[in-house]
Formats: structure tokens, C-alpha cells, sequence
């Protein structure tokens, strides 16, 4: 346990001087080509947040895992081990967040304006681990979401860009089941800077979401292509979708 | 006053001059400490209700939007920011107290808060341990799930398929669990048809399970169970479920279920009881998965899938009727108990019946063209069958001490089915009739014991029984009728022991021993009886050299022994036979893009082998006995080399892969008389020693790029026989292959899938006596072409066409096409799936002319009525 004094807690405008002083842990299980787990955190500030999210392992073998030359067939598993991070910019109006061209060992970083999200309150309520938590709806990233928060905790930022809620997220789904997020863990920790949680990398390349949907869209026609000209007529390939699906869903 | 406030207040003074605090857009939020804007802190209005009605945050500036004049004077107004007290007042007292006020500033007081470390670890949606994962019911439940597979479908990973099989992460779940008690063993599927949803509070995903306690650890299982675990409450009590369901629209169509279970510390019990005449089928085979509960292997039968008709079908073509085929009927009746009769020792029993019936039905049309000569057969064949299935099961299971488990499982299960077909022969109906009635019983022991840390070993001897009496009724075209009964009885019966030892250094190497000593006896009315005796010994060392590398080596010895007698004929053969069987593995492995494999394998049958043939042929009033005695010597080795370029997933590649055989046959007759084909003329040929040699070779390139595909195949193989101990000339033969196909990217609503090959094909044979028989110069051509249509989300069509052409050097012409187009139609929830299927063979040689055409229209799924809307009574307890 830990007492903090907030309101001694001096915030800047420039969101590279906001200091976070508490970290919230996430559960995050993403159901897209395949389920994985990560461990996410978020580091609200007053007009800013950071959050990271990296995949957590649960096997210790990873890369191939079995191939057979005369039936040519192939297992892969692949686990991606990148720390990738969302920073919503309330002030500036911008989510920057790190993205890997797949196709390219590059990390970019893509920028896309911060849309404030139009909640719709249900009205209903459960209790979560002795909070009272309320519902409510909203689109976010090609995704309808459901969460439930409290507001005995006047937290305005969510995991991942469900924001502007009166009170903290406890738990949030899509309703593909593809995404969830469960609130596992709030910890006060000693003012921190963004600076000093992501040290940014002034080089790394920028884009656009547009530029980064194009991108992807341009990569899997490629795969496309190139993983049906490797079957023959009798193999039937199905391209379940061709939607680019990871937190955030884009259906071109 | 900052400037934006100064603007506001004086747009409010001009235009609502007598209102301003009705209209306040613009709160300012500020800390009473240091008079500084909080930025972050949390506008919201309330009804008066306690409804949450609007809610905003503060800019950098610690300003929020809001215009008060839109709530109720009753309505409430909050603002919290963590660090300060909460600030919380009816708008008519903020309209009150802004209305003296230019700026409308709200002062939050600071709140020493105390901030708990928060840990919710019970509430988290799943939980990851080494080979568990914990799902919390709850969680994943959105309100409308009734059935076990509904929850499942929720939880991201899991898939139901239609016959209650479950998987994770596309691997099937091989056992399912409550408590950590196993009812059903593979035949779980009744349980994720019917068990309740409510009493869930986990569902857990056991990893690398091992059914065998001794081989925990000792051996790697890639089996995966399921464990429900109930909630508290509803442990050692009764609970279940109960629905009844009538169409007012349809009063034959209805749909009952009870269930009840209670799983208390002494009996364990679950019943389930079904009838419906929708055609759900609750059920789920049970007996044809013992043998893969008992012995960790996946059971390879599929249950069958049942068509169901609700809606008049189409006319089909040529104006033929159609028959109606109305709801069918489905029954289930299940009790499964598990009770303790020791301490170490406990009694399960389960106890099935289930009814149901299935039709389908086709048309197909056939042309033939034979010497000018025209014929047409049209056939429709309507079929319908009923089925039903009575099971009962015993099982003992103890645990004699930690170390040492047994089990004992007998079953039995009588299956009748009864198919009826209505054929239509150029528009005349002629019926056939087939019952089948089939009593199968199934006996196990299984014996295992941890011996140490690395070593086990385990026993099991398994019987099985099957009588198959079956009559079938049939009146053809030219009104023949036929009523044949044939009864078989089947006994199979298997011990097999197995030892384990393990030993773990800094590499892994692991010994297996196993031994089966097994026999099996068919017996039919008048056909054939065959008793079989094998037994073998094996052993196999794995070593993994690094985490690419691993070398694999195995050796055993089998030792066959048969008889088997044609009764009816006469006929006999029995034989022995001893295998040595050595095989030698190493692979190489790389992540990115090569891979390597080298294999050797040998198959090596001792000379000393004895395979003994005796015939007797009957023929009229005489009988001939001919026997022999051979000795049999042979050997294989197989040589396989493979070489990867690349992979699927990030490039272009290639693919080449060398298999050489080498195969030996060779059998000497001792006695030294082989009966002519002409048994009249009683001629009689010696053939001392004959055999065949032949070695083999093929060789494969493929090429991938983005969306062209070339392969080509080389293949050589050499054959020689041998005759009276003499050697034969080598008959030969050269094989070329090659190929391209071309494909479109599969993106759009129109794809193409097309491609062409040819191959050359070069016998050069020889007779027995060694003299060239013929050079044949083959060569075939294929062409193919996809087209893919996808009209919209729902509605797919595919239409595939393939033409192969025969050249032969004998002037042997012949013209294949296959032509077929399916149609598919939103195949998850309302089935429409009509498959057009024909083809056209011309001969064309010189002797030999004709033509065949034959077309088939296929509607084996068909379309489910749309689901009645039932008053419904669900119950639960």
C-alpha cells in the first residue's frame, strides 16, 4: 500500500513533461490468426497515457516445429516477441503508436488522429472484485466494443484507445471475442516521464494510418499470391478474410 | 480571466443577457490549493435517477463543454479528479451559484487519497500455467448460452463442429473432464451437446495430458483435455436442466429435454434424457471411440452426418416427382454413474439409447454411345434410413497404490439400421431394402506401473467381438429378386505390453520396448475364416543433437503367423514370417528458409522365412490338391534425401527431394508344381525360384514463385525378374513429368485457377523367356481450368473443368472431360449445397470405339426450414 499526495503532482502542457504515477496491468488475449496472450500496461496521465503491451510465451519452443519433407508439410509457430506501444495525445489530438511492416524487420511509427469516442451508456451493472462497474458501448478500430468500469477510480484513459470514460476499465470485448482486456493489477509507482518509459527513437520512420493500411494491403496481396501459387489444384485454399486484423480491425 | 473566458462572457452578456447561468458552456476546473487548472478531471451529469447522462473531461486548460441549460434542474452535476474530493451538486444550485460569475470556475479542495495496490487475479479472464490454461466461465458468458458448446464457442480458441467434437486451437480435445472426472472418455461429445451452462465457474485446457498416470512425465503426450470445474454450490447436489418446446404453427414439431447430474464425494451420476422431431441431434456416438480412450490413440471413424428436410425440394429435372421427406425423429436416453466400492477402487457404468433417421436422395443420367448404338439410363435414387443405437459400458478402474493403476472395461452396443432406397430406372420404381443389425462388444485391461523416475512399464490386453447379420432386399429391372442373408462375426483381440525406459542427461534419449501378441478370426456363413497370430519387438532411440539436429533410430523384429481358410472353395494358406526392420533418421532443421533431411530405412526378411500355400480346387465331381511350399527371401531399403529452399510464408522457393528403393522379392518353391490358369488340361509347371529385383528412382523439382507454380518429376525404375534360377533381362521404364499452373491472387469476386502438364512415359519390356516385347511410347496430357464466382458473402459458386488426353505409341486414343460446378449457400446456418457433376469419355481406338457421358445432379445437404419459432419452457435447477 502506498499513499500518494497527487495534487502536489505539477502537470505540464507538453505531454513529454507528464509524469505518470501509477501503472495499470492488463490482460490482453488477442483471437486473430490464432490466439495470444500478452501482458499489457497502461501509465495514465492527465491528458496523455502510455501504454505497452508485449505477447507473452507460453511455449519455450518457437520457430518451426516439425516439418515433414516427403508430405510436405510445415507447422510454424511463430511468436512475436516485440514491446509495441500506444501513446494517446489527448492535447495534441494524435495516437501515435510503434507498428511492424509485415514483410519489413522496420519498426515504423504511425500517427492517426485521436478520435474522442462517443460511449453509449447501457445502464447496466455487475460487480468486479468488490467495484461496482457499469457498461457501455462504442466503435472503436473497426471493432464494437463492450467495457465495464468503475468510477470510484476517476481514470479517463483505457487500455488501448478506450478512453474517455468516467472511471477505469475493469474489462472490455469486442463482440467477435477477438479482443479481450481484463484488468488484473493497479500499482502507484514514483513519477515517470514518457521519456523515461519509451525512449523514442527520433529516426524511426513515420507514417500515416493511410500509408499504413496501404502498406498491409499491398503485403497481402503479395502473401496472397504468392501461398496460392504453392498449392495444387486438388489443395482447396481458403482466405478466411482479407480484413487487416490485429487490435484494431480495417476492413478495406 | 484568460482570453477564451473573457470572449465567452462576453458573447453570453450580448445575446442572453438575461440568462447566463442557464446557458454556461464553458466549466472551468481548478485546484482551491494553487489555483491552477486541473487538466483530466471528470465532468458528468446525472439524472436524477442516478443515470448517467452526459460526461466530459478537461482540456490542458482544465476547461470542460457543457450546456446546462440542456438538464433538468433536478439532474446533477460531478466533477472528480483523482487527488482531489469529489465535487457533486444538483444543476440548480451550479446555476445559482454561477449566475453572479462572468467565469464559471468550480475549485476542487485536495484529497490525501490513499491508492491501494489493486490486484483482481481472481476476476482475470484466463490464467496461464505451464500446461493449463484456466478460462473463467463467467467471462466469456453473454446471457443466451444453454448448452456446454454455446460457452465454448465464446472462449476464443475453441470450435464446436456440428457432431459436439471440440477443439483448441485446431487440435481436438481428446478427453473431457468434470471434477477431474472422465464419464464418457472420447464419446464426450454428449456432454458438450446438452451439459448446463450455469454450474460452470472454469473451463481448463490441460496440455501434453497423459491419460496413464505411471507415464506422466515419463512419455510426451500431445493429447489435450478439457476439465469443467463446477461451481461450489452446485457440488454434491442435484442440478440440471429441463426445456419443452411445440410450434404453434407445426404441432408435430416439438423438442424436449431433461437433464440431471450430481457429482457428490460417493456417487457421481448424469442423465440426460431427449426427444425431439426437429431433428437436433443431441446425441453422439459413443462405442466406436473405446478403443482410442483406452489406448491414446485418436479414434479414425467419423460419425455419420445426418440430412435433414424441412422444405419441399425443388422439381428436378426431366419432370421427375419428388418425395417429401418429412421431420425427422431423434431420441436420447443416457444415464453414466461413477461410485466407490473400495477405497482404491471404483465402479462406472453408462448406459445409452439413441434414435434417429436420415434421406437423401440423387439424380444421375447417363448416355452411352457404343457402336453407334445409344442407350439412356436415368436413375433417382430417394433413400431414408433408421437408425438406432443401444449402449452399455462397465468399467472397474483402481489405483492400487500411487504408482500402479488399473483398469477394466467391457462394452457392448447393438446397432440396427434399416436403409430404404426407392429407385427410379428410366421412370420405373423398383425398391431395395437393406437391414443390418450389428451386436459389438469391446473388453479391456490396462496395467501400468511408475517403476522409478525413468522407467515404466504398461500392460493391456484388449478384445473385441462383432456379429454383423445383414439382409438385403433388391428387385432390378429385369425383376429378379434376390434375398440374401450374410452373418459375420468378427473376433479381434490384442495384448500388448510395453516397456519405458528414459534417460535424461544433457541430451534426451529415450528407449521404447513395446510387444503385441494379438489374433483375429473372421467367420461368415460361407465365405472365409482367417486366424492371424503377430507378435513384435522394437525398440527406438532418439537423440537430439541441438535444437535443429536429431538423429532417430529404431530397429525391430516381427514375427507374423497366419491361416486362413476359403471354406466354401476350400482354399488354405497359412504362413510365417520375420521382419528385421532397422531405420535411421537425421534431420536438420532450420527456422528460416533451409531444411535438410536424410533418411534410410531397411526392411529385411530373414532367409530362412517359410511361406507354405496349399490349394485345393473343386470342380465339378473331381478335385485337384496342389500344394506348395516356398521359401520366401526379400529385403527393401529405402533412401530418401530432401532438400527445402525457402518457405511458404516469406518468399519464393524451391523444393527437390531424391527417393531411391531398392526392393528384393524373391520366392523358391520348394515342391516345385504351380497349377496352369487351365486346370482341364492338367499342365503343370515348375518354377523352382522366381522372384524379382527392382530398383527404383525419382527425383522432384519444384519451383514456387508469386503465383506460378512449375514441377517436374524424373522417375527410373528397373525391374528383373528371375526364372527357373535364372536371371532375367531388366524390363525398364522412364517416366517425365512436367507442369505449370497459373492462379489468380483469390482476392476479388472473380478468381481463376488453370493449368496444363504432359508426361512422357518409356516402357521397354521383356517377356519370360527374355525376348523384347514391346518399346511403348505414352505420353498424357492434362489441361484444367477453375473459375471461382463469389456473388456475395453467402453465395459461392465454382465451376472446374479438366480434359486429359491418352496418346499411346499402339495408337490408343482416348478424350477425358470432367466438368463440375457447385454451388454453395450461406453453409453455416441455412444449408444449400447443389453439386452438377458429369463427364464424357471417347475412345477412340480402332477396336475398341465408344462414348460415355454421365452427369449426376447432388443435393446430399440440403435446406433446413428456417428454424419454427417455439413457445418454450426452459427450467433450471
Amino acid at each position: 500500500m502506498l499513499i500518494l499526495l497527487v495534487s502536489n503532482l505539477k502537470f505540464s502542457i507538453a505531454i513529454a513533461q507528464e509524469f505518470y504515477v501509477m501503472r495499470i496491468e492488463y490482460a490482453m488475449q488477442l483471437d486473430v490468426d490464432g490466439k495470444k496472450y500478452y501482458e499489457a500496461k497502461l501509465y495514465p496521465g492527465a491528458f496523455s497515457a502510455f501504454f505497452t503491451y508485449q505477447q507473452k510465451l507460453v511455449e519455450t519452443n518457437t520457430g518451426l516445429l516439425r516439418t515433414d519433407s516427403i508430405s510436405n508439410s510445415y507447422s510454424f509457430e511463430l511468436v512475436d516477441t516485440s514491446r509495441y506501444y500506444l501513446i494517446s495525445d489527448r492535447t495534441a489530438g494524435l495516437w501515435r503508436r510503434s507498428e511492424q511492416i509485415p514483410g519489413e524487420n522496420q519498426e515504423v511509427e504511425v500517427e492517426e488522429v485521436y478520435q474522442p469516442i462517443k460511449w453509449n451508456y447501457t445502464g447496466e451493472e455487475k460487480l468486479i472484485n468488490g467495484f461496482h462497474c457499469y457498461s457501455a458501448n462504442a466503435t472503436i478500430g473497426g471493432r464494437n466494443y463492450t467495457v465495464w468500469y468503475t468510477d470510484s477510480i476517476p481514470i479517463s484513459f483505457g487500455p488501448w484507445k478506450l478512453h474517455d470514460l468516467p472511471g477505469i476499465v475493469l474489462e472490455a470485448y469486442d463482440d467477435t471475442n477477438e479482443v479481450f482486456m481484463q484488468l488484473t493489477r493497479i500499482i502507484p509507482i514514483n513519477a515517470i516521464t514518457l521519456e523515461k518509459l519509451s525512449p523514442l527513437n527520433p529516426s524511426v520512420q513515420k507514417l500515416s494510418h493511410e500509408q499504413y493500411v496501404n502498406k498491409w494491403l499491398a503485403y497481402l496481396e503479395t502473401m496472397q499470391k504468392r501461398m496460392q501459387s504453392r498449392f495444387g489444384r486438388n489443395f482447396k485454399v481458403k482466405l478466411n478474410s482479407s480484413a487487416i486484423k490485429g487490435i484494431d480491425r480495417y476492413d478495406p | 480571466m484568460t482570453r477564451n473566458a473573457i470572449l465567452l462572457t462576453f458573447l453570453i452578456l450580448i445575446f442572453h443577457i438575461d440568462s447566463v447561468a442557464q446557458s454556461v458552456s464553458v466549466i472551468k476546473i481548478i485546484s482551491v490549493m494553487d489555483s491552477l487548472p486541473i487538466p483530466g478531471a471528470q465532468v458528468s451529469i446525472f439524472s436524477n435517477e442516478g443515470k448517467l447522462i452526459t460526461h466530459e473531461i478537461t482540456n490542458e486548460i482544465g476547461e470542460a463543454t457543457l450546456d446546462l441549460s440542456l438538464y433538468a434542474a433536478d439532474d446533477w452535476l460531478r466533477v472528480q479528479s483523482l487527488g482531489h474530493k469529489r465535487f457533486i451538486n444538483s444543476i440548480a444550485s451550479i446555476r445559482l451559484a454561477f449566475k453572479d460569475y462572468i467565469e464559471n470556475v468550480l475549485a476542487l479542495e485536495p484529497d490525501e487519497i490513499i491508492l491501494p495496490e489493486v490486484i483482481i487475479q481472481s476476476q482475470a479472464p484466463y490464467r496461464l500455467t505451464s500446461d493449463t490454461i484456466t478460462f473463467n466461465a463467467s467471462q466469456y458468458q453473454r446471457g443466451n448460452e444453454n448448452r456446454l458448446e454455446d460457452l465454448l464457442k465464446n472462449i476464443p480458441g475453441f470450435e464446436v463442429d456440428e457432431n459436439g467434437t471440440i477443439s483448441y486451437g485446431n487440435k481436438k480435445i481428446e478427453h473431457l473432464m468434470i471434477d477431474g472426472v472422465n464419464f464418457l472418455d472420447q464419446g464426450y461429445a454428449l456432454m458438450s451437446k446438452n451439459m448446463p451452462v450455469f454450474p460452470i465457474s472454469q473451463v481448463q485446457v490441460l496440455k501434453r495430458y497423459q491419460k496413464t498416470k505411471a507415464l506422466k512425465d515419463l512419455i510426451r503426450s500431445e493429447n489435450i483435455a478439457l476439465n469443467i470445474v463446477l461451481k461450489d454450490s452446485y457440488r454434491s447436489v442435484w442440478f440440471g436442466k429441463s426445456h419443452l418446446g411445440i410450434s404453434p404453427k407445426f404441432r408435430d414439431d416439438w423438442d424436449f429435454g431433461l437433464d440431471g447430474m450430481k457429482l457428490g464425494n460417493k456417487l457421481k451420476l448424469y442423465t440426460i434424457q431427449n426427444y425431439n422431431t426437429l431433428g437436433y441431434q443431441y446425441s453422439a456416438p459413443l462405442f466406436e471411440n473405446w478403443k482410442g480412450a483406452l489406448t491414446e490413440e485418436t479414434s479414425k471413424i467419423e460419425p455419420e452426418k445426418s440430412y435433414l428436410f424441412h422444405l419441399p425440394k425443388p422439381s428436378l429435372p426431366f419432370g421427375l416427382p419428388n418425395r417429401m421427406v418429412g421431420n425427422q425423429a431423434q431420441q436420447l436416453h443416457t444415464l453414466s454413474t461413477l461410485f466407490p466400492i473400495h477405497k482404491k477402487w471404483q465402479i462406472k457404468l453408462t448406459g445409452n439409447f439413441s434414435n434417429y433417421n436420415k434421406a437423401f436422395d440423387h439424380l444421375k443420367v447417363s448416355l452411352f454411345d457404343l457402336l453407334d448404338e445409344k442407350i439412356e439410363h436415368i436413375e433417382q435414387i430417394n433413400q431414408e434410413s433408421k437408425n438406432s443405437e443401444s449402449y452399455f459400458s462397465l468399467q472397474i478402474l483402481g489405483e492400487p497404490s500411487d504408482k500402479s493403476e488399473i483398469k477394466f472395461y467391457s462394452a457392448y452396443q447393438v446397432e440396427k439400421s434399416q436403409n430404404f432406397s426407392d429407385y427410379k430406372l428410366n421412370q420405373e420404381g423398383f425398391p431395395s431394402q437393406i437391414m443390418r443389425n450389428t451386436l459389438q462388444s469391446a473388453h479391456v485391461l490396462h496395467w501400468s506401473k511408475r517403476l522409478s523416475e525413468n522407467k515404466a512399464w504398461m500392460l493391456q490386453a484388449l478384445a473385441f467381438t462383432k456379429n454383423q447379420p445383414e439382409s438385403s432386399f433388391l428387385v432390378d429391372k429385369n425383376h429378379i429378386s434376390e434375398n440374401v442373408q450374410l452373418i459375420s462375426e468378427q473376433f479381434q483381440g490384442d495384448i500388448n505390453s510395453k516397456w519405458i525406459i528414459r534417460k535424461d542427461s544433457r541430451k534426451t534419449i529415450t528407449y521404447v520396448i513395446g510387444q503385441v501378441i494379438g489374433s483375429e478370426t473372421l467367420r461368415s456363413s460361407q465365405t472365409y475364416r482367417a486366424n492371424w497370430f503377430q507378435t513384435y519387438l522394437e525398440g527406438s532411440v532418439t537423440q537430439k543433437i541441438s535444437n535443429t539436429i536429431s538423429l532417430e533410430g529404431q530397429l525391430g523384429f516381427h514375427l507374423y503367423y497366419n491361416k486362413s481358410q476359403l471354406t466354401r472353395f476350400g482354399n488354405y494358406q497359412s504362413g510365417k514370417l520375420l521382419l528385421a526392420e532397422p531405420r535411421l533418421k537425421l534431420t536438420k532443421q532450420r527456422t528460416d528458409d533451409l531444411h535438410l533431411s536424410l533418411s534410410y530405412s531397411q526392411i529385411q526378411w530373414k532367409p530362412k522365412l517359410i511361406d507354405r500355400v496349399a490349394d485345393t480346387i473343386f470342380q465339378g465331381n473331381n478335385s485337384w490338391i496342389i500344394g506348395n511350399t516356398a521359401k520366401k527371401i526379400g529385403s527393401s531399403k529405402i533412401f530418401a534425401f530432401s532438400l527445402n529452399k525457402g518457405n511458404l510464408l516469406t518468399g519464393n522457393a524451391w523444393q527437390t527431394l531424391l527417393y531411391f528403393v531398392w526392393f528384393k522379392d524373391i520366392l523358391s518353391t520348394n515342391s516345385g508344381i504351380e497349377p496352369n490358369k487351365i486346370i482341364y488340361e492338367k499342365i503343370w509347371t515348375k518354377h523352382p525360384l522366381e522372384g524379382a529385383l527392382q530398383y527404383q528412382y525419382d527425383y522432384f523439382i519444384d519451383i514456387l514463385s508469386s503465383n506460378i507454380r512449375f514441377n517436374s518429376r524424373f522417375q527410373f525404375s528397373k525391374t528383373k525378374h528371375q526364372l527357373n534360377g535364372l536371371e532375367q533381362p531388366w524390363n525398364k521404364h522412364l517416366g517425365i513429368k512436367y507442369g505449370a499452373e497459373w492462379r489468380s491472387a483469390f482476392s476479388g469476386n472473380f478468381n481463376f485457377h488453370g493449368g496444363a502438364s504432359r508426361q512422357h512415359t518409356i516402357y521397354v519390356e521383356n517377356n519370360k523367356r527374355g525376348v523384347k516385347q514391346g518399346f511403348k511410347n505414352q505420353v498424357d496430357n492434362e489441361y484444367f481450368m477453375d473459375l471461382y464466382f463469389q456473388l456475395w458473402d453467402k453465395l459461392n459458386i465454382s465451376i472446374k473443368q479438366l480434359t486429359i488426353h491418352f496418346e499411346n505409341g499402339d495408337d490408343s486414343r482416348q478424350w477425358f472431360h470432367d466438368f463440375g460446378m457447385n454451388i454453395q449457400f450461406n453453409p453455416k446456418s441455412q444449408k444449400l449445397r447443389w453439386e452438377f457433376i458429369g463427364y464424357n469419355l471417347l475412345n477412340n481406338n480402332k477396336l475398341n470405339r465408344f462414348a460415355r457421358t454421365e452427369w449426376g445432379n447432388y443435393t446430399s445437404t440440403y435446406i433446413i426450414r428456417p428454424r419454427q419459432l417455439l413457445v418454450k419452457l426452459n427450467l433450471q435447477i
